[in-house]
């Protein structure tokens, strides 16, 4: 899973560090942080619940492309 | 009926619809009106009580979530069309600036990015010894006091506004002051006039504040959004930096400490699962996501105004239309939350719209549920024997405030 967030609509609500705090920082501006692009599958229900609550919709996971 | 005056979509025929708000008349459930409009008209035309503006209320969890995310609306409420509950004149409305929660892109991008660094995780974390002393010493003072108490007077209102007003760097003395212009500020049913002084010791106050901070700048919020404006060239003047302390101090207020008293009456209700809270202490996050869920204290807060033609569940809303997403339908739909009107602690997923969505959401709400968590978890540690001193039905609730919740909340120990 590739996780990817965009900055600019970030509202830094902080939702994702509360949901999935392992995958999920916010830098000094409040502004979101990708700690783990590629988390492991134990955080993936963390992660999906981090992007379902985002209230900027500024999370995603990006498709791996394939080779 | 009387002839109401209305402005706005010249179509609407407010006298034949129905008025809002709705009486919201119990501790939690919504008003009950809600549940019908869901199924029947989840889109349905209503009328200001206090203007006669015509508006749309929205009442459906998806239907709320996505006007609230929406870029085509506008939470300016200034707009002859934003569905306005407080009953403030014309030319006052006209005489204060835009502030964070009704400005719109690309101005309140930039206001909102001064202030989020003041309410991230960390911050909050290192705020938390803080809060906890803030909290002990008033449950000390309870304890130490007469029974019964009012959890009101004595913990929900001042914990929250003594953390706020220290955040802002406001003097110890001044923080009183605070909480009795929020109270009026946000109550519906405060006549204009009153609502007018409060606005202008308020402004005066305020005023001074910030020419006081300019020159005696603290390690507190207001100086670093002085500075952050500064740095980044934001713009903010005196009296802009003087509106962002008060939204933040009217914002905090009423809404924490309303959320303080209903969690404490919803704990009270449930002694199997207060007890296990008691014993599961990692159980409080989940519990405070479902408390705000349960009491979702700012219902109809988050008024919009349509800037195009908008189809929501079928229907147009017209461009200039206002448009009311219930937030506390929303949280009780139960197509989204399985049997809404039961409080489960463990509730799970809960992606409740108390704290709003979209690019206005709650900026302090890591803050709030800090506060929450805190007192919550020294109640039940230090007052295992907590009771209410009234029965629930005597509780005087807020039924017609812009802010759910009670007006007096008497304990005993």
């Amino acid at each position: 899973m590739q996780v990817s967030a965009d900055e600019d609509r970030c509202v830094g609500a902080g939702s994702c560090v509360m949901s999935a705090p392992e995958v999920f920082d916010q830098d000094d501006y409040g502004t979101v942080v990708v700690r783990d692009e590629d988390p492991d599958e134990s955080q993936w229900p963390a992660v999906a619940e981090a992007i379902a609550i985002c209230p900027a919709a500024a999370l995603r996971i990006v498709r791996e492309s394939t080779p | 009926m009387t002839d109401v005056e209305h402005r706005g979509v010249p179509d609407a025929r407010p006298a034949e619809t129905p008025a809002f708000p709705m009486a919201r008349d119990d501790l939690f459930a919504p008003p009950e009106e809600y549940a019908r409009l869901r199924e029947d008209q989840p889109v349905c035309p209503v009328h200001m009580s206090v203007s006669g503006r015509p508006a749309w209320l929205v009442t459906r969890y998806e239907d709320v979530k996505a006007i609230l995310a929406d870029p085509r609306t506008s939470a300016n409420l200034k707009h002859r069309g934003y569905p306005l509950q407080i009953d403030a004149p014309e030319d006052l409305l006209d005489t204060i600036p835009r502030i964070l929660p009704t400005m719109d892109p690309p101005d309140h991008t930039v206001q909102r990015r001064l202030l989020i660094p003041e309410f991230t995780f960390r911050k909050v974390e290192a705020m938390r010894p803080h809060i906890q002393k803030v909290v002990d010493e008033h449950v000390d003072a309870i304890l130490a006091g007469e029974k019964p108490a009012d959890l009101v007077a004595k913990l929900s209102f001042p914990v929250p506004s003594q953390v706020i007003c220290e955040l802002l760097g406001v003097p110890f003395e001044d923080r009183y002051l605070f909480g009795s212009w929020a109270r009026l500020l946000a109550g519906r049913d405060t006549s204009q006039e009153r609502h007018i002084e409060a606005e202008m010791e308020m402004s005066d106050y305020l005023d001074d504040f910030i020419t006081h901070k300019q020159k005696n700048p603290g390690d507190d919020l207001i100086t670093r959004v002085m500075q952050r404006n500064e740095e980044a060239g934001a713009g903010l003047d005196h009296d802009a930096l003087a509106w962002v302390a008060r939204v933040l101090i009217v914002a905090g207020h009423d809404t924490t400490a309303s959320m303080m008293s209903l969690a404490v009456v919803a704990l009270l209700r449930d002694r199997a699962q207060l007890a296990e809270l008691r014993t599961d202490p990692a159980l409080m996050a989940s519990a405070i996501e479902e408390l705000l869920r349960y009491a979702t204290i700012a219902d109809s807060s988050t008024g919009r105004v349509a800037t195009t033609d908008l189809e929501i569940a079928g229907h147009t809303i017209p461009a200039g239309g206002g448009i009311i997403p219930a937030k506390a339908s929303a949280n009780w739909d139960p197509t989204v939350f399985e049997d809404p009107e039961r409080l489960d602690l463990r509730r799970s997923p809960n992606h409740h719209l108390a704290f709003g969505y979209g690019i206005h959401q709650c900026i302090a709400q890591t803050l709030a549920r800090a506060i929450l968590d805190t007192t919550l978890t020294t109640l039940t540690t230090r007052v295992p024997t907590l009771a209410l001193a009234a029965p629930e039905s005597e509780l005087p609730i807020k039924t017609y405030s812009l802010v759910h919740g009670v007006y007096e909340l008497p304990v005993t120990w």
